[in-house]
Formats: C-alpha cells, sequence, structure tokens
C-alpha cells in the first residue's frame, strides 16, 4: 500500500527520526550540563593546581555556571513538560539546597578544603547518580559513581594528586558530554 | 494491526512521532513543537486540528510567564493507534521485502 506516494519504509523511517529527534531532548540538555561543569572541574581542578586559577575564581565561576545551568533548564522547562524533567528538576533543586547548607555550616565552623570540595564533589555525584537513574542513562549512573569512587580514594589515599585527579573527571565530563551534544 | 489513514498523512506521522518520542504524558509547547518538525503555524495548526477531532492528541490552552502558550499531548488513544499504524507498516515493509511470506502465512 501507499498513500500519496508515501511509502511504508520512508514512512517508518521518517517516524523513527521523529521520535528519536524527541528521545534526544534530555540527552542534549544532559550533555550540555556535563560539559560546562566538566570544564569548570577542568579549569578550576587542573589550573589552580598548576597555578594558572587563583582559588577566588571559584565564586565566580561557579556563580556563572549556575545561572547558565538554570537558564538551560527553564529553557527546557518552557518547551517540555515532562515527568523525568520534573524529577530532574526535583533532584537538582535537592542538590542545590544540601549545598548550599553545607556551604553554610562548614562557614560557620571554619572548615576549608578539601573537605568542603570533597563533600561538594560527593553531593555532586549523587545528583548524577539519581538523574542518571530518572532519565534511564546508565552511563550518567557509571560516571555519577566513578566521580564518588575516585573522589574518595584521591581524598583518603593520594591527597597531593587529588586535584589532578577531579580535573580528570572534568576532562571525562566534557568528553562524554560532547557525545550527547552532537 | 490497523492500517490508519489519518495518521499516515506525512506531517501527521511526524507529530505523532515525535510525541512519542517524548514519552508517557509529556507535553510539547506549540512554537517548539513547529521548530523541532520544521513547520509552519498554519500547517501544523491544521494537523493538530485533524488529530484532535480523532481524539489522538489533547491541545491545551494557558499561560507561562504571563504569555499565552499552547500545550500538546498525545492521548492514550493516540498512542495506541500510532503503535498499530507502525505495525501495519512493518508489516507492509516486509511483505514488499519477501513478497511471498504473506502468501505462505495466507495458506
Amino acid at each position: 500500500m501507499d498513500t500519496n506516494g508515501f511509502g511504508a519504509k520512508e514512512a517508518l523511517r521518517e517516524a523513527s527520526a521523529a521520535r528519536g529527534k524527541a528521545e534526544k531532548v534530555l540527552t542534549v540538555f544532559s550533555g550540555r550540563l556535563l560539559v560546562l561543569w566538566g570544564s569548570v572541574y577542568l579549569v578550576m581542578y587542573g589550573g589552580g593546581a598548576m597555578g594558572w586559577a587563583p582559588p577566588w575564581l571559584w565564586l565566580p565561576l561557579d556563580a556563572a555556571a549556575f545561572a547558565l545551568s538554570f537558564a538551560l533548564g527553564s529553557r527546557v522547562g518552557e518547551a517540555f513538560r515532562t515527568e523525568v524533567g520534573s524529577r530532574l528538576r526535583r533532584i537538582w533543586l535537592g542538590f542545590g539546597g544540601l549545598t548550599a547548607l553545607t556551604l553554610l555550616a562548614f562557614m560557620l565552623r571554619g572548615t576549608a578544603d578539601p573537605l568542603f570540595s570533597f563533600v561538594v564533589n560527593q553531593l555532586v555525584a549523587f545528583a548524577l547518580v539519581e538523574s542518571g537513574q530518572a532519565m534511564g542513562q546508565r552511563g550518567l549512573v557509571r560516571g555519577g559513581w566513578t566521580l564518588a569512587v575516585v573522589n574518595a580514594l584521591f581524598f583518603a589515599l593520594w591527597p597531593d594528586a587529588y586535584p589532578y585527579a577531579l580535573a580528570g573527571m572534568g576532562a571525562l565530563a566534557v568528553a562524554a558530554g560532547l557525545g550527547r551534544v552532537r | 494491526m490497523r492500517f490508519d489513514e489519518l495518521i499516515h498523512q506525512p506531517t501527521r506521522l511526524k507529530i505523532m512521532a515525535y510525541l512519542t518520542g517524548l514519552g508517557a504524558d509529556a507535553q510539547v509547547e506549540f512554537g517548539t513543537l513547529q521548530r523541532e518538525l520544521e513547520l509552519t503555524e498554519g500547517n501544523l495548526s491544521r494537523h493538530l486540528a485533524r488529530l484532535e477531532k480523532a481524539g489522538y492528541v489533547r491541545i491545551e490552552k494557558g499561560y507561562e510567564k504571563k504569555r499565552p502558550r499552547t500545550w500538546i499531548r498525545l492521548t492514550g488513544a493516540g498512542r495506541d493507534a500510532l503503535e498499530d499504524h507502525l505495525a501495519a507498516l512493518e508489516e507492509l515493509a516486509r511483505t514488499a521485502r519477501y513478497p511471498g511470506a504473506a502468501v505462505r502465512e495466507e495458506q
């Protein structure tokens, strides 16, 4: 059967392409976030360890990355309403709240790095695992667990190499993110 | 398995397939759907109206940040109809590839 010159094979191909385009929406979004935050890790831990990036740069860079993440999330939220999107919003709002509380508690107790970095990175790892599970993306779940293990191992056993390990995780995140965005 | 003439129209098939790809109960904003499928406003409106009339999509109008928005979602009936239609297309493609298969199955 061929209706309006639109054959079965062509119709299946078109349907598959349209469906794939929709399925990529959240994948591309998560890819952009991975590139953004991977770059922050790469610049700050890698550049910091090599003396290129001064410690005061953390605050403005983090603030800019948070603002950009919020803008990206808001744009997706205005275009789509999905159950997964709502779950992602809850996960990252929770992460933001927990990080703010952690920051406040550490400031009041005078706790400095590297303990602060360790705790925040574990929170990031947990948010990545949760996001991966919400989106059904095993790569993101594995990435979150890898960050948690690397963060714990290097913090406990090789503190001198800790910034380099985190910079390496940033590079991995950038590579994984670029793979999703393409 | 049912070949659906309404869904088989190329633009409507793309709309239905795109909505399925978003997942269950997902909604897409009209302008986004228009951009993603590279359609004109009038063309998209016309096809959505036909799909809504058939009960395959639901169109909701509302406001987001004080701006009027139109949200589109696939209904359960629409999802079932698309699945049936795609199954019919696969069967057609299979019999076109192996012309003897349909005859053998009938025997």
